[in-house]
Protein backbone atom coordinates (compact mmCIF):
# COMPACT_ATOMS: atom_id res chain seq x y z
CA UNK A 1 0.00 0.00 0.00
CA UNK A 2 1.33 3.74 -0.63
CA UNK A 3 2.39 5.30 2.26
CA UNK A 4 2.69 9.12 1.58
CA UNK A 5 5.04 11.56 4.12
CA UNK A 6 3.93 14.66 4.97
CA UNK A 7 5.22 17.97 6.20
CA UNK A 8 2.73 20.31 7.84
CA UNK A 9 3.69 24.52 7.53
CA UNK A 10 1.08 26.88 9.35
CA UNK A 11 2.14 29.22 12.19
CA UNK A 12 -0.69 28.46 13.77
CA UNK A 13 -0.27 25.89 16.58
CA UNK A 14 -3.90 24.58 16.81
CA UNK A 15 -3.97 24.52 13.47
CA UNK A 16 -0.86 22.41 12.60
CA UNK A 17 -1.79 19.92 15.62
CA UNK A 18 -5.52 19.78 14.51
CA UNK A 19 -4.50 18.90 11.27
CA UNK A 20 -2.02 16.25 12.60
CA UNK A 21 -4.83 14.92 14.84
CA UNK A 22 -7.56 15.07 11.93
CA UNK A 23 -4.91 12.87 9.30
CA UNK A 24 -4.06 10.07 12.08
CA UNK A 25 -7.29 8.53 10.94
CA UNK A 26 -5.58 8.42 7.23
CA UNK A 27 -3.82 5.04 7.52
CA UNK A 28 -1.89 5.85 4.01
CA UNK A 29 -0.98 8.94 5.17
CA UNK A 30 1.75 9.96 7.77
CA UNK A 31 2.73 13.26 9.62
CA UNK A 32 6.55 13.20 9.72
CA UNK A 33 6.94 16.87 10.78
CA UNK A 34 5.82 20.51 11.62
CA UNK A 35 7.06 23.74 10.46
CA UNK A 36 5.67 27.13 11.87
CA UNK A 37 6.74 29.07 9.16
CA UNK A 38 8.77 29.42 5.51
CA UNK A 39 12.54 29.23 6.45
CA UNK A 40 11.56 26.45 9.03
CA UNK A 41 9.60 24.69 6.05
CA UNK A 42 12.82 24.99 3.73
CA UNK A 43 14.61 23.33 6.12
CA UNK A 44 12.93 20.67 7.14
CA UNK A 45 11.85 20.17 3.65
CA UNK A 46 15.90 19.65 2.78
CA UNK A 47 16.44 17.08 5.68
CA UNK A 48 12.81 15.32 5.39
CA UNK A 49 12.44 15.02 1.46
CA UNK A 50 8.69 14.25 2.53
CA UNK A 51 6.57 13.03 -0.23
CA UNK A 52 3.73 15.97 0.19
CA UNK A 53 4.50 19.35 1.89
CA UNK A 54 0.97 20.96 3.33
CA UNK A 55 1.83 24.90 3.24
CA UNK A 56 0.30 27.86 4.50
CA UNK A 57 0.75 31.64 2.83
CA UNK A 58 0.74 33.87 5.83
CA UNK A 59 3.69 33.22 7.78
CA UNK A 60 6.66 35.27 9.78
CA UNK A 61 9.87 35.26 8.71
CA UNK A 62 8.94 33.77 5.43
CA UNK A 63 5.43 33.42 3.49
CA UNK A 64 4.71 30.13 2.03
CA UNK A 65 4.95 31.45 -1.39
CA UNK A 66 8.69 32.45 -0.89
CA UNK A 67 9.02 29.61 0.71
CA UNK A 68 8.28 27.16 -2.45
CA UNK A 69 10.33 28.57 -4.48
CA UNK A 70 13.18 27.65 -2.46
CA UNK A 71 12.11 24.58 -1.29
CA UNK A 72 11.76 23.83 -6.04
CA UNK A 73 15.16 24.94 -5.84
CA UNK A 74 16.69 22.87 -2.85
CA UNK A 75 14.43 19.67 -2.63
CA UNK A 76 14.00 16.73 -5.45
CA UNK A 77 10.43 17.28 -7.23
CA UNK A 78 9.18 14.18 -6.55
CA UNK A 79 8.08 16.00 -3.21
CA UNK A 80 4.84 18.16 -4.26
CA UNK A 81 3.84 21.31 -2.27
CA UNK A 82 0.10 21.59 -1.43
CA UNK A 83 -1.40 25.52 -0.48
CA UNK A 84 -3.47 25.33 1.63
CA UNK A 85 -4.91 28.80 2.90
CA UNK A 86 -7.59 31.16 4.36
CA UNK A 87 -6.76 33.65 1.25
CA UNK A 88 -9.36 32.62 -1.52
CA UNK A 89 -8.54 34.86 -4.32
CA UNK A 90 -7.40 33.88 -7.88
CA UNK A 91 -4.14 36.04 -8.24
CA UNK A 92 -2.85 33.95 -5.52
CA UNK A 93 -3.73 30.25 -6.32
CA UNK A 94 -1.95 31.25 -9.57
CA UNK A 95 1.08 32.73 -7.86
CA UNK A 96 1.35 29.29 -6.14
CA UNK A 97 0.94 27.68 -9.55
CA UNK A 98 3.65 29.77 -10.82
CA UNK A 99 6.17 29.10 -7.90
CA UNK A 100 5.82 25.39 -8.71
CA UNK A 101 2.87 24.39 -6.13
CA UNK A 102 1.11 21.42 -7.12
CA UNK A 103 -2.20 22.59 -5.86
CA UNK A 104 -4.21 24.59 -3.95
CA UNK A 105 -7.26 24.44 -1.49
CA UNK A 106 -8.64 26.91 1.16
CA UNK A 107 -9.08 26.03 4.86
CA UNK A 108 -13.16 26.39 4.01
CA UNK A 109 -12.39 22.61 2.47
CA UNK A 110 -13.16 19.97 5.04
CA UNK A 111 -10.57 16.93 5.81
CA UNK A 112 -11.74 14.49 2.87
CA UNK A 113 -11.21 17.14 0.74
CA UNK A 114 -7.51 17.62 2.17
CA UNK A 115 -6.68 13.89 2.58
CA UNK A 116 -7.51 13.42 -1.30
CA UNK A 117 -5.58 16.17 -2.48
CA UNK A 118 -2.90 15.24 -0.65
CA UNK A 119 -2.90 11.66 -2.39
CA UNK A 120 -3.57 13.42 -5.85
CA UNK A 121 -0.49 15.55 -5.28
CA UNK A 122 1.57 12.79 -4.52
CA UNK A 123 0.39 10.30 -7.60
CA UNK A 124 1.70 14.19 -9.45
CA UNK A 125 -1.46 14.50 -11.11
CA UNK A 126 -2.58 17.78 -12.46
CA UNK A 127 -2.53 21.31 -10.39
CA UNK A 128 -5.49 20.88 -7.43
CA UNK A 129 -7.66 23.63 -7.50
CA UNK A 130 -10.24 24.97 -5.56
CA UNK A 131 -13.71 23.84 -6.34
CA UNK A 132 -15.65 26.67 -6.65
CA UNK A 133 -13.36 28.28 -8.72
CA UNK A 134 -13.69 25.19 -11.38
CA UNK A 135 -17.05 25.55 -11.06
CA UNK A 136 -17.02 29.01 -12.25
CA UNK A 137 -14.31 28.39 -15.41
CA UNK A 138 -16.55 26.05 -16.40
CA UNK A 139 -19.34 28.28 -17.15
CA UNK B 1 -18.82 16.65 37.08
CA UNK B 2 -20.57 17.45 33.84
CA UNK B 3 -18.21 18.46 30.85
CA UNK B 4 -18.03 21.73 30.18
CA UNK B 5 -20.30 22.34 26.60
CA UNK B 6 -18.43 24.34 24.27
CA UNK B 7 -19.65 25.59 20.85
CA UNK B 8 -16.50 26.24 18.25
CA UNK B 9 -17.37 29.39 15.65
CA UNK B 10 -14.79 29.61 12.81
CA UNK B 11 -15.71 30.29 9.39
CA UNK B 12 -12.24 27.42 8.34
CA UNK B 13 -14.32 24.45 8.13
CA UNK B 14 -10.71 22.19 8.33
CA UNK B 15 -9.68 24.43 11.13
CA UNK B 16 -13.21 23.71 13.00
CA UNK B 17 -12.75 20.07 12.41
CA UNK B 18 -8.87 20.19 13.95
CA UNK B 19 -9.83 22.04 17.06
CA UNK B 20 -12.66 19.62 17.74
CA UNK B 21 -10.68 16.85 16.70
CA UNK B 22 -7.99 18.45 19.50
CA UNK B 23 -10.47 18.81 22.23
CA UNK B 24 -11.76 15.42 21.63
CA UNK B 25 -8.68 14.16 23.75
CA UNK B 26 -9.96 16.66 27.01
CA UNK B 27 -12.68 13.91 29.06
CA UNK B 28 -14.38 17.20 30.51
CA UNK B 29 -14.89 19.40 27.52
CA UNK B 30 -17.50 18.10 24.85
CA UNK B 31 -17.95 20.04 21.49
CA UNK B 32 -21.86 19.89 21.57
CA UNK B 33 -22.29 22.71 17.53
CA UNK B 34 -19.89 24.25 15.45
CA UNK B 35 -20.60 27.44 13.10
CA UNK B 36 -19.42 29.10 9.94
CA UNK B 37 -20.79 32.91 10.70
CA UNK B 38 -21.23 34.95 13.71
CA UNK B 39 -25.81 34.78 12.92
CA UNK B 40 -24.99 30.76 13.26
CA UNK B 41 -23.25 31.22 16.00
CA UNK B 42 -25.86 33.40 17.25
CA UNK B 43 -28.62 30.75 16.60
CA UNK B 44 -26.70 28.11 18.06
CA UNK B 45 -25.64 29.95 21.54
CA UNK B 46 -29.37 30.97 22.31
CA UNK B 47 -30.17 26.96 20.87
CA UNK B 48 -27.98 25.00 22.96
CA UNK B 49 -26.31 27.23 25.16
CA UNK B 50 -23.51 26.20 25.59
CA UNK B 51 -21.25 27.06 28.46
CA UNK B 52 -18.03 28.49 26.53
CA UNK B 53 -18.01 29.66 23.26
CA UNK B 54 -14.52 29.67 20.95
CA UNK B 55 -15.37 32.58 18.90
CA UNK B 56 -12.78 33.37 15.89
CA UNK B 57 -13.44 37.26 15.29
CA UNK B 58 -13.06 37.64 11.37
CA UNK B 59 -16.42 35.81 9.79
CA UNK B 60 -18.83 36.68 7.14
CA UNK B 61 -22.30 37.95 7.65
CA UNK B 62 -21.59 38.84 11.07
CA UNK B 63 -18.19 39.31 12.50
CA UNK B 64 -16.87 37.99 16.16
CA UNK B 65 -17.11 40.95 18.25
CA UNK B 66 -20.37 41.81 17.20
CA UNK B 67 -21.94 38.44 17.79
CA UNK B 68 -20.16 38.50 21.00
CA UNK B 69 -21.76 41.93 21.85
CA UNK B 70 -25.51 40.17 20.78
CA UNK B 71 -24.76 36.71 23.04
CA UNK B 72 -23.40 38.58 26.21
CA UNK B 73 -26.46 40.69 26.14
CA UNK B 74 -29.08 38.30 26.07
CA UNK B 75 -27.08 35.32 27.65
CA UNK B 76 -24.57 37.21 29.68
CA UNK B 77 -23.33 33.93 31.71
CA UNK B 78 -22.07 32.63 28.33
CA UNK B 79 -18.27 32.46 28.38
CA UNK B 80 -16.84 33.87 25.31
CA UNK B 81 -13.47 32.80 24.45
CA UNK B 82 -11.50 34.49 21.48
CA UNK B 83 -9.29 32.60 19.51
CA UNK B 84 -8.06 34.99 16.83
CA UNK B 85 -5.45 35.23 14.51
CA UNK B 86 -5.26 38.77 14.92
CA UNK B 87 -3.84 39.94 18.18
CA UNK B 88 -4.64 44.15 17.29
CA UNK B 89 -5.37 46.43 19.65
CA UNK B 90 -8.73 47.38 18.24
CA UNK B 91 -9.85 44.09 18.07
CA UNK B 92 -8.59 42.84 21.56
CA UNK B 93 -10.04 46.09 23.58
CA UNK B 94 -13.41 45.86 21.80
CA UNK B 95 -14.35 42.13 22.69
CA UNK B 96 -12.62 42.36 26.35
CA UNK B 97 -15.01 45.71 26.94
CA UNK B 98 -17.73 43.83 25.50
CA UNK B 99 -17.26 41.36 28.17
CA UNK B 100 -15.60 37.94 26.32
CA UNK B 101 -13.74 36.21 29.03
CA UNK B 102 -10.57 35.48 27.24
CA UNK B 103 -8.53 36.43 24.05
CA UNK B 104 -6.26 33.75 22.35
CA UNK B 105 -3.63 34.37 19.46
CA UNK B 106 -4.28 30.96 16.83
CA UNK B 107 0.06 30.53 17.52
CA UNK B 108 -0.70 29.53 21.04
CA UNK B 109 -0.42 26.02 21.68
CA UNK B 110 -3.39 23.38 21.04
CA UNK B 111 -3.26 22.33 25.26
CA UNK B 112 -3.33 26.25 26.01
CA UNK B 113 -6.62 26.20 24.61
CA UNK B 114 -8.56 23.41 26.66
CA UNK B 115 -6.77 24.93 29.71
CA UNK B 116 -8.47 28.31 28.73
CA UNK B 117 -11.58 26.84 28.29
CA UNK B 118 -11.61 25.25 31.75
CA UNK B 119 -10.65 29.11 33.00
CA UNK B 120 -13.14 31.23 31.99
CA UNK B 121 -15.77 28.43 32.46
CA UNK B 122 -14.69 29.21 36.01
CA UNK B 123 -15.48 32.58 35.09
CA UNK B 124 -11.69 33.43 35.55
CA UNK B 125 -9.75 35.48 32.56
CA UNK B 126 -7.80 33.51 29.92
CA UNK B 127 -5.36 36.11 27.53
CA UNK B 128 -2.35 34.82 25.70
CA UNK B 129 0.94 36.24 27.07
CA UNK B 130 2.04 38.97 23.97
CA UNK B 131 -1.79 40.14 24.80
CA UNK B 132 -1.98 40.27 28.82
CA UNK B 133 1.25 42.50 28.45
CA UNK B 134 0.10 44.78 25.44
CA UNK B 135 -3.14 45.56 27.76
CA UNK B 136 -1.01 46.05 31.28
CA UNK B 137 1.27 48.49 28.97
CA UNK B 138 -1.78 50.28 27.34
CA UNK B 139 -4.05 50.42 30.45
CA UNK B 140 -0.98 52.02 32.26
CA UNK B 141 -0.42 54.60 30.04
CA UNK B 142 -3.96 55.71 29.44
CA UNK B 143 -4.09 56.26 33.15
CA UNK B 144 -1.06 58.46 33.00
CA UNK B 145 -2.72 60.47 30.22
CA UNK B 146 -5.87 59.99 32.23
CA UNK B 147 -8.09 59.17 29.25
CA UNK B 148 -8.78 55.95 29.81
CA UNK B 149 -12.56 55.81 28.54
CA UNK B 150 -12.21 58.87 26.18
CA UNK B 151 -11.07 56.35 23.22
CA UNK B 152 -13.83 56.96 19.88
CA UNK B 153 -14.39 53.58 18.30
CA UNK B 154 -17.45 51.86 16.77
CA UNK B 155 -19.21 50.58 19.94
CA UNK B 156 -21.49 54.10 19.76
CA UNK B 157 -23.10 52.06 16.92
CA UNK B 158 -26.21 50.33 17.48
CA UNK B 159 -26.61 45.93 17.01
CA UNK B 160 -28.53 46.76 14.09
CA UNK B 161 -26.21 49.86 12.57
CA UNK B 162 -23.59 47.41 13.20
CA UNK B 163 -24.95 44.21 11.58
CA UNK B 164 -25.58 46.71 8.84
CA UNK B 165 -22.25 47.66 8.40
CA UNK B 166 -20.66 44.71 8.46
CA UNK B 167 -22.92 43.10 5.05
CA UNK B 168 -22.45 46.90 3.17
CA UNK B 169 -18.77 46.04 4.21
CA UNK B 170 -19.04 42.75 2.39
CA UNK B 171 -20.53 44.27 -0.66
CA UNK B 172 -24.48 43.59 -0.14
CA UNK B 173 -26.39 45.60 -1.55
CA UNK B 174 -29.37 46.89 0.10
CA UNK B 175 -31.83 44.68 -0.97
CA UNK B 176 -29.24 41.72 -0.14
CA UNK B 177 -28.85 43.05 3.34
CA UNK B 178 -32.80 43.20 4.29
CA UNK B 179 -33.26 39.66 3.25
CA UNK B 180 -30.40 38.44 5.23
CA UNK B 181 -31.80 40.65 8.47
CA UNK B 182 -35.26 39.83 7.85
CA UNK B 183 -36.24 43.82 7.79
CA UNK B 184 -37.38 46.09 5.14
CA UNK B 185 -35.12 47.91 2.55
CA UNK B 186 -36.19 51.07 4.08
CA UNK B 187 -35.52 50.18 7.38
CA UNK B 188 -32.05 49.30 5.89
CA UNK B 189 -31.68 52.29 3.81
CA UNK B 190 -33.03 53.93 8.14
CA UNK B 191 -29.60 52.09 9.30
CA UNK B 192 -27.22 52.68 6.80
CA UNK B 193 -27.97 56.57 6.90
CA UNK B 194 -27.68 56.88 10.40
CA UNK B 195 -24.59 54.95 10.92
CA UNK B 196 -22.96 57.24 8.28
CA UNK B 197 -24.01 60.48 10.04
CA UNK B 198 -22.32 58.42 13.41
CA UNK B 199 -19.14 57.34 11.69
CA UNK B 200 -19.21 61.11 9.57
CA UNK B 201 -18.35 58.57 6.39
CA UNK B 202 -20.32 58.61 3.34
CA UNK B 203 -19.64 56.77 0.76
CA UNK B 204 -19.58 52.93 1.07
CA UNK B 205 -15.82 52.36 0.06
CA UNK B 206 -15.05 54.36 3.02
CA UNK B 207 -17.29 52.76 4.95
CA UNK B 208 -15.58 49.34 4.08
CA UNK B 209 -12.37 50.99 4.55
CA UNK B 210 -13.11 52.19 8.34
CA UNK B 211 -14.74 48.03 8.50
CA UNK B 212 -11.39 47.18 7.44
CA UNK B 213 -9.28 49.07 9.65
CA UNK B 214 -11.36 48.87 12.58
CA UNK B 215 -11.33 44.82 12.13
CA UNK B 216 -14.99 44.95 11.25
CA UNK B 217 -13.74 42.48 8.92
CA UNK B 218 -11.29 41.26 7.04
CA UNK B 219 -10.11 42.19 3.58
CA UNK B 220 -10.09 38.64 2.44
CA UNK B 221 -13.61 37.81 4.49
CA UNK B 222 -15.04 39.46 1.18
CA UNK B 223 -15.09 36.33 -1.12
CA UNK B 224 -15.68 32.95 0.12
CA UNK B 225 -14.94 30.19 -2.25
CA UNK B 226 -15.92 26.70 -1.42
Amino acid sequence: MTHITVLLVDDQAPIREGLRALLKAETDIEVVGEAENGHQAVGFASKLIPDVIVMDIAMPLLDGLSAIERIREAVPASTKVLVLSSHSDEAYVQHAEAVGAAGYLVKHSDMHTLAAAIRDAHKDKSFIRPRKLLAIESL
Amino acid sequence: MSPITVLLAEDHLIVREGLRALLKAEADIVVVAESGNGRQTLELTRELKPDVVVMDIAMPLLNGIEATRQILDDLPETKILILSAHSDDAYVEQVMALGAKGYLIKQSAAHVLAEAIRRVHQGKTSLSPVISKRLNHHERKARARGDLHAKKDASHLSSREMEVLQLIAEGKANKETADELGISVKTVEKHRQSLMDKLDIHDTAGLTRYAIATGIIESSVQVTII
